[in-house]
């Protein structure tokens, strides 16, 4: 029986690769011919996230910039992020552009460009608790969203750079980890007392807990340093696109449009010069 | 002495006077044919005599026993009820046999329930369970079912279901057999051996009570015939005086109106 | 390869868990709330039929972010565990579901069996039991083995507040860049879907000696 099951399931392998296999012509030609650079992304602030009707944001400003740099029209899907490959394999967007962590894993499965910014992981509490659980956080809940950074910091399946002295992994090392789907997912749990930290990409925790939001009672603690990260956006691999892109952000990192977009969103420490 | 007596039975639904003081009384043996058109109160009436309405007014009496008097709500708790309708036995228009029991357990389920409640059923519990199938057993061949008796009503004609609900309300061993327009759901080709069945009832002195609207039989088997008409007993009498020589003019415009259906 | 079986196995482990105990439990709470909707008792029947509107009316998902947000959200008392969340808005989500199915069933036995049992002397409970339930059981049973199966499919959703059920798992393959765990685990629920339909068709068949 499970001899049985092994063998549809290899089938199953089969077929999913042959049937989502990769680019073989031109991924630029296919998207010029489109005229529409289809970006994939998740609301969350400050990188793609609605004000009234307008769909703003760092990424999205940039993204906007350089698809006219390349003469060609963008558009935004919202995406489940647990389904970014498969949305992207199979043609219903053309890149990740949504502060995304560049992991070994991500430049091995994707076309992955240069890095544009710079995120670190950050742990948002209760405000009220926050003095008591960084004094101590064994037995604690811990909950990242599953997938991300901080999910792969906490199981240690990511490396540290040398600036990290002890790692996400050695810190939660006696507290109880819970994978959720999103960081808004996250922040909502600590909220909500379900879990007491969350491990989120700083730029996210810091678009989110504002004092006008529904999180202001939260606050966003980066104290402990686990690693800087960069994020990059991502084709689908073996795409030629990623160079016209690192090309054009370049271009507009010379012009000093990133900059200004950067300096909007309150990012300029973060921007990779 | 009368088995039973109606007096002044009043019934009414949301402000419409269905039965407005029936009163009479049937000798043991007797065989009562209750005729009129619909709307005339007649199934109402059938069914306050075995509680499946409770009267406004009036009292029921089978013998000297007072089985329901309006005026003592004693006479409506659920348990007095229970026991009292048991002086009576339904056959319904549309057979309402219990379409996951065979014909034998349709008509043994209820004797078999009933036998549970007495004292000493635990000790005789194998020597009674004998005698209710074979009272079963014997009540259908009587009506002529022997071969059936572990078919489903489902398998059965019409008229064969009815059969079983007729032996169905025998077992119990009722003091006075009712009749709810017995043949109207039957195709006409098998209203005859329901006919002959309850023939059969009357020549062995059953006393009973039927609603119908075949007026050759209730001329053949009734001792007497009831006319009702909006609520009220117009005519009352034996048959070849109701149905052959009416005194009331609106018993003779029902009598004319039927011939000419 | 085996791996991912595995922590497949595992995770539609939790499926078959969150299945089993939603149908021990709604099964009998669908009864209770059945005759909380039939019951002569107005407050109570319309109260009764407001609550079945709510949990029909909304989705199971945001019912069980609900159940396992809102106590700490609102009250400040934390829902402890994951699974007990899971199970509270799966067995009263369902057990709604299968009290209007018990409702049909029951409203659509014609008066005349009530009455033929009662002019036989039963008792109310007896006329219920002996008389009505099986024929209840009968017409049911096709609308109910609907339900059972929406309900294999639906354990699914327990991924949203984190219960690692079968589809979550293999969403951490497909970050890792495996996409195919995730159309295989529709074999899982082809695979046990397939055995309860078997399982009421045998059921179908076993009661189709009588027609009610």
């Amino acid at each position: 029986m499970k001899k049985l099951l092994a063998m549809v399931l290899a089938l199953m392998m089969v077929f999913s690769l042959t049937a989502l296999a990769s680019a073989e012509e031109s991924d630029m030609a296919y998207i010029k011919e489109k005229g529409k650079l289809t970006v994939g992304m998740t609301l969350f602030a400050p990188m793609n996230y609605y004000e009234g009707d307008t769909l703003v944001g760092f990424d999205t400003e940039l993204a906007t910039a350089v698809a006219e740099k390349l003469g060609i029209e963008v558009e935004f899907i919202e995406i489940s992020w647990d389904a970014k490959e498969i949305e992207l394999n199979s043609k219903n967007i053309d890149c990740l552009w949504n502060g995304m962590c560049i992991t070994p894993e991500r430049k091995e499965n994707m076309a992955v460009s240069d890095p544009y910014l710079y995120n670190t992981q950050a742990m948002v509490m209760k405000a009220d608790q926050a003095e008591a659980i960084l004094a101590d956080v064994s037995g604690k809940v811990v909950v990242a969203e599953a997938g991300s950074t901080g999910e792969q910091k906490l199981q240690g399946t990511i490396e540290d750079d040398e600036t990290v002295e002890v790692s996400a992994k050695e810190y939660f090392a006696n507290s109880t980890y819970i994978a959720v789907d999103s960081m808004a997912k996250a922040l909502m749990e600590v909220k909500a007392g379900t879990a007491d930290i969350a491990l989120v990409d700083s730029v996210c925790a810091l678009g989110m807990v504002r004092p006008e939001s529904d999180y202001a009672d939260l606050v966003v603690d980066l104290s402990n340093n686990f690693g800087l990260q960069e994020y990059g956006i991502a084709f689908r691999k073996g795409s030629d696109m990623v160079e016209a892109v690192n090309a054009a952000i370049a271009e507009l990192t010379e012009d000093g449009t990133v900059a200004e977009i950067a300096e909007r969103y309150g990012l300029t420490d973060s921007l990779i010069k | 002495m009368a088995v039973l007596t109606v007096e002044g039975i009043q019934k009414s639904f949301g402000g419409v006077d269905v039965l407005r003081d029936i009163s009479f009384s049937l000798e043991k043996g007797e065989a009562l044919a209750i005729i009129g058109s619909s709307g005339s109160g007649k199934t109402t009436l059938l069914r306050c005599l075995n509680f499946l309405e409770t009267p406004d007014k009036g009292v029921i009496r089978v013998g000297d026993q007072v089985i329901f008097d309006a005026e003592d709500p004693r006479s409506r708790s659920e348990q007095e009820i229970r026991q009292q309708r048991l002086h009576f036995g339904l056959v319904f228009q549309s057979f309402n046999l219990f379409p996951q029991y065979t014909v034998l357990e349709n008509v043994t389920l209820a004797g078999r329930l009933l036998a549970k409640e007495k004292p000493d059923f635990k000790s005789r519990k194998a020597a009674v369970f004998r005698e209710i199938e074979e009272n079963g057993k014997a009540l259908l061949d009587s009506v002529g079912l022997a071969a059936k008796l572990n078919a489903y009503p489902h398998q059965l004609s019409g008229g064969q279901q009815q059969r079983v609900a007729i032996a169905r309300a025998l077992a119990l061993h009722p003091d006075i057999l009712c009749f709810d327009e017995p043949t109207s759901a039957l195709d006409p080709e098998l209203t005859g051996e329901v006919l002959n069945v309850i023939r059969g009832l009357a020549q062995r002195n059953t006393t009973m009570v039927i609603v119908t609207h075949e007026m050759q039989f209730a001329r053949q088997v009734a001792d007497n015939v009831m006319f009702m008409d909006g609520g009220v007993i117009v005519e009352y009498g034996p048959p070849e005086e109701v149905i052959g020589n009416p005194k009331q003019e609106r018993t003779r415009q029902f009598l004319e109106r039927y011939a000419q259906q | 390869m085996s791996d991912v079986l595995d922590s497949l196995v595992g995770g539609f482990w939790l499926n078959l868990e969150v299945f089993v105990m939603t149908l021990l439990l709604a099964l009998p709470l669908g009864l209770v709330i059945t005759f909380g909707s039939m019951t002569k008792f107005r407050p109570l029947r319309y109260l009764t039929r407001v609550f079945v509107w709510i949990i029909r009316g909304t989705p199971l998902m945001l019912q069980l972010f609900a159940v396992m947000y809102m106590p700490g959200l609102v009250f400040g008392i934390p829902m402890k565990s994951r699974m007990t969340a899971v199970l509270i808005a799966f067995v009263i989500n369902y057990a709604a579901y299968f009290s209007e199915i018990y409702r049909g069933g029951i409203e659509s036995i014609p008066k005349g069996q009530y009455e033929a049992g009662q002019v036989l002397g039963m008792t109310r409970s007896q006329v219920f039991f002996r008389v009505v339930l099986l024929q209840v059981v009968k017409r049911i049973t096709p609308p109910m083995s609907n339900e059972v199966i929406t309900l294999v499919k639906d354990t699914a959703l327990a991924r949203v507040v984190s219960v690692a059920e079968i589809i979550m798992c293999a969403e951490r393959y497909t970050k890792q860049g495996l996409i195919w765990p995730l159309f295989s685990t529709g074999l899982f629920f082809l695979l046990f879907n397939g055995l309860l339909t078997l399982l009421f068709g045998y059921f179908e068949k076993k009661m189709s000696y009588f027609r009610s």
